[in-house]
């Protein structure tokens, strides 16, 4: 089920009203718990069974750990959860991904190997919520949270629907105690969420499902494209991208929203980000925050040396790059990211910044970013490294092989969409709808549906970020 | 709660009357053979007095070159273009027909309807694609549901069936995917402009023939054909025995039919039926002449009476004439038309 299809609509309907249809918080909580576990089995019900496994692996661990009173008896049931949680993310995600990476070593050193067939599914947003159950153990363990007693909480966090199969990544501190608080509707903002929703869906329905049309063909064939055609489909997945993962973290904050249940912010407009630590900032912000806290700062952060430093942020996103998918590409794609990070740190340090106008640098910086986010995302696309290389030299050197291309007319479109993303970051929009009095907005809200659902790809394509 | 109310009507308008405006202003979602078709005939609407419609069929059937040659020799001269496009419904012969209303043609005198397959639903897969979307106005939803539910199909075809009518009603109510093809024209992945004026044509009829260049439509078809002539012949014997298939016409189908005819009556032009060679027989056109609901039918799906469209020399598969069989059919339609005519059958 897609947050774009009409089921989800009508599902989304019926849980929304039956929730605030119930008065008591516990019957509220049972009543998403199982739209949760619905949502969920609309893709596989039998995935359902690792969640709850997660579930009460977690809720056990979390409360065994912070009534053992020895700290080798604290680590221990920390390293049960640890286990739990990575090995089921190394069994469904990763096995056939080490399997593959030794037999090519083995084939490399000269030894014969066959290669099994696993046929393992990846279960749905399993990144997601084993990041969350891990976050949980890990906050009991360190002393800043207190675990729950309640397995509804603690199965409501970890099954939330709108955000369990691609995020936003939320931390326990922060949704458990809303959960103790039984809300009114009035107190919701419903203008806020009903925006939010429509933005979310005018970036997946409109914007990324009809890129696709540029996307798919270009990397399908990239060898046959100009140089033009090879900027025209990176610029097209970075947008593809961006507001296929930015407008699903919209509709899942928005849908939660209007079930009263704040989430995080996940996108920021990143592609306007000035340097690359920024855009880390801006860009899936509930996972880097995650990969921050911990990742970097257990490894030592910047507490050491210029290199101790260096090797942390390479080793954060080159494992960053891994959580995405099990393939070398998405660690070639977090290496450069790390090596981007590593290099600013070093132009930071310099005298160099202070040196170049402010202006410049934010001109520069912002599209300099911007080129290499680009750059990056060629290996997180392309099937193949060498494929991948060819496209590099196409986007990087203007020199291709090919002669086809797009024509200039998504390259207008793109421009248009910058716009429209500069435009954004001001708000203005967002608030003078929040302005309008009630009927204005319910006619203005009402009216610019058919608008978006005109441009609609009526071929709804997944989220990208289910497979991660 | 009556605020809530409230705001929710406005919202409710505020879609209604949005989505008014965008159908008016976009384009509708046609097949881009049937809009590149339609493209042309708005530059050339003075220039034609008869037009053919049906699906492949039609546009692979009728060569408007040899029915124009035909009447001019016969003395009722005639202009014609072929609207015929593959896998066309009469749904789609009728969206395709208000939209050339829209164009305000001034001369139509004799529109040709072969309205194949009659049914309303080809499948769930069919549905979303815009041309399926494009039909399912209220009225013709109504129409389709109620043969549906008048169809003899267990409950969970039918359900599903109705299910799947109603989502398409619902999608265009929405407006769904009306602006596909601004998008995909403003990303340059329009449909192939070459490809699709080869469409209309060699001579800009709209007439396409199957001959064997053209190894690239139904390839698949024409060599099970080409193999199994046997299976084809067993066909037809089915066919021969189902000649007098006494089931009364269906009253949606017979609704349709009348819609069709009264659409081409309001352009001012006369509607002839005709039903084409092949495997299968069309109960509905066929029963509704036998009640005397459809006035105008001629008729080319009996072998026993033109058995050279039957022949294999003449069909390029069980479903479509060759070029050569196509030739010889417009040439039976057009001396048919003029007889007709000159009895008196055709007039307005």
């Amino acid at each position: 089920m897609i947050f774009t299809e009409f089921r989800f609509l009508g599902f989304f309907l019926v849980a929304f009203l039956v929730h605030w249809g119930l008065r008591g918080l516990t019957a509220r909580k049972i009543w998403l718990l199982i739209c949760s576990y619905v949502f969920y089995a609309a893709w596989d019900w039998r995935f359902l069974f690792l969640i709850l496994a997660s579930t009460l692996v977690d809720f056990v661990a979390g409360m065994r750990i912070h009534d053992a009173a020895e700290a080798s008896r604290k680590r221990r049931w920390l390293q049960v959860s640890l286990v739990a949680n990575l090995g089921l993310l190394g069994v469904f995600k990763y096995l056939g991904f080490f399997i593959d990476s030794g037999v090519d070593l083995l084939h490399f050193m000269g030894f014969e190997a066959s290669r099994p067939v696993l046929g393992i599914v990846l279960p749905v947003g399993i990144s997601f919520y084993t990041f969350q159950t891990m976050s949980y153990s890990l906050d009991v363990y360190f002393g800043r949270l207190k675990p729950t007693r309640s397995l509804l909480d603690l199965a409501l966090f970890v099954g939330f629907f709108p955000q369990l199969v691609a995020g936003p990544i939320v931390r326990a501190s922060l949704f458990l105690p809303l959960l103790k608080e039984n809300r009114r509707f009035s107190t919701i903002p419903v203008r806020y969420c009903l925006v939010l929703f429509f933005v979310g869906f005018v970036k997946k329905a409109c914007i990324s499902d009809n890129v696709v049309a540029v996307v798919d063909p270009f990397f399908r064939d990239p060898g046959h494209f100009s140089a033009l055609g090879a900027w025209t489909g990176v610029l097209m997945y970075a947008v593809q991208i961006y507001c296929d993962f930015s407008g699903y973290s919209d509709m899942a904050i928005a849908c939660a929203g209007l079930l009263g249940y704040t989430l995080p912010l996940n996108f920021n407009f990143p592609y306007l980000a000035a340097d690359i630590r920024e855009f880390w900032r801006r860009w899936h912000i509930s996972l880097s925050t995650w990969l921050r806290d911990y990742l970097y700062i257990p490894l030592g952060g910047s507490r050491g040396s210029k290199w101790f430093t260096y090797r942390n942020l390479m080793l954060t996103m080159l494992l960053g790059g891994l959580w995405h998918g099990a393939g070398w590409n998405f660690v070639i794609w977090g290496g450069l990211h790390g090596l981007a990070l590593v290099v600013h740190r070093e132009w930071e340090r310099s005298r160099l910044p202070a040196l170049v106008p402010a202006p410049v640098r934010f001109v520069v910086g912002t599209v300099g970013t911007f080129w290499w986010v680009c750059l990056a995302w060629i290996f997180f696309r392309s099937a193949t490294f060498s494929e991948a290389l060819g496209i590099c030299r196409s986007f990087a050197l203007f020199d291709s092989p090919g002669a086809r291309s797009f024509g200039m007319g998504p390259m207008y479109v793109f421009a248009g969409l910058v716009a429209a993303h500069v435009l954004g970051a001001t708000h203005m929009a967002g608030r003078s709808m929040e302005k309008l009095p009630g009927w204005a907005f319910a006619a203005v809200y009402g009216a610019l549906w058919p608008i978006a659902l005109a441009f609609m790809n009526g071929a709804v394509q997944p989220f990208i970020y289910f497979q991660f | 709660m009556i605020l809530r109310a409230f705001l929710l009507s406005v919202s409710v308008a505020g879609f209604v009357v949005s989505s008014g405006l965008v159908r008016s202003a976009l384009p509708g979602a046609g097949t881009p053979l049937t809009e590149t078709k339609l493209a042309y005939f708005a530059e050339h609407a003075d220039e034609y007095d008869t037009l053919f419609f049906g699906s492949s069929r039609a546009y692979r059937g009728v060569s408007p070159e040899v029915f124009d040659g035909i009447t001019a020799a016969e003395g009722v001269p005639c202009r014609s273009f072929n609207f015929g496009a593959p896998a066309a419904r009469a749904t789609d012969v009728y969206n395709t027909l208000c939209k050339i209303e829209r164009l305000h043609p001034p001369g139509l005198r004799f529109v040709f309807v072969d309205p194949e397959r009659l049914q309303f639903l080809t499948g769930p897969d069919d549905m979303l694609q815009g041309p399926v979307i494009d039909w399912h106005d209220a009225g013709t939803t109504w129409l389709a549901i109620a043969y549906v539910l008048a169809a003899d199909r267990d409950a969970a075809h039918t359900a599903r069936d109705v299910g799947e009518h109603l989502r398409a009603f619902l999608y265009r109510t929405a407006c769904i995917g009306l602006a596909q093809e601004v998008t995909r024209s403003a990303l340059g992945r329009g449909a192939d402009t070459s490809e699709l004026e080869a469409g209309l044509g060699p001579r800009f009829d709209g007439w396409r023939p199957l001959n064997s260049v053209e190894a690239d439509v139904r390839e698949g078809n024409r060599e099970r054909f080409a193999k199994n002539h046997r299976q084809y012949a067993q066909r037809l014997e089915k066919l021969a025995a189902d000649r007098d298939d006494p089931r009364p016409v269906s009253p949606q189908a017979l609704a349709f039919l009348t819609r069709i005819a009264r659409k081409v009556e309001d352009l001012g032009a006369v509607p002839i039926f005709y039903a084409q060679p092949g495997v299968k027989r069309q109960h509905d056109l066929i029963a509704a002449a036998r009640e005397g609901a459809v006035r105008n039918l001629l008729r080319y799906d009996r072998q026993d009476e033109h058995p050279e469209l039957f022949a294999i020399a003449n069909r390029w598969d069980a479903y479509h004439l060759s070029e050569q069989g196509a030739r010889r059919m417009t040439e039976m339609l057009a001396r048919d038309f003029v007889a007709g005519y000159k009895a008196g059958r055709f007039q307005p």
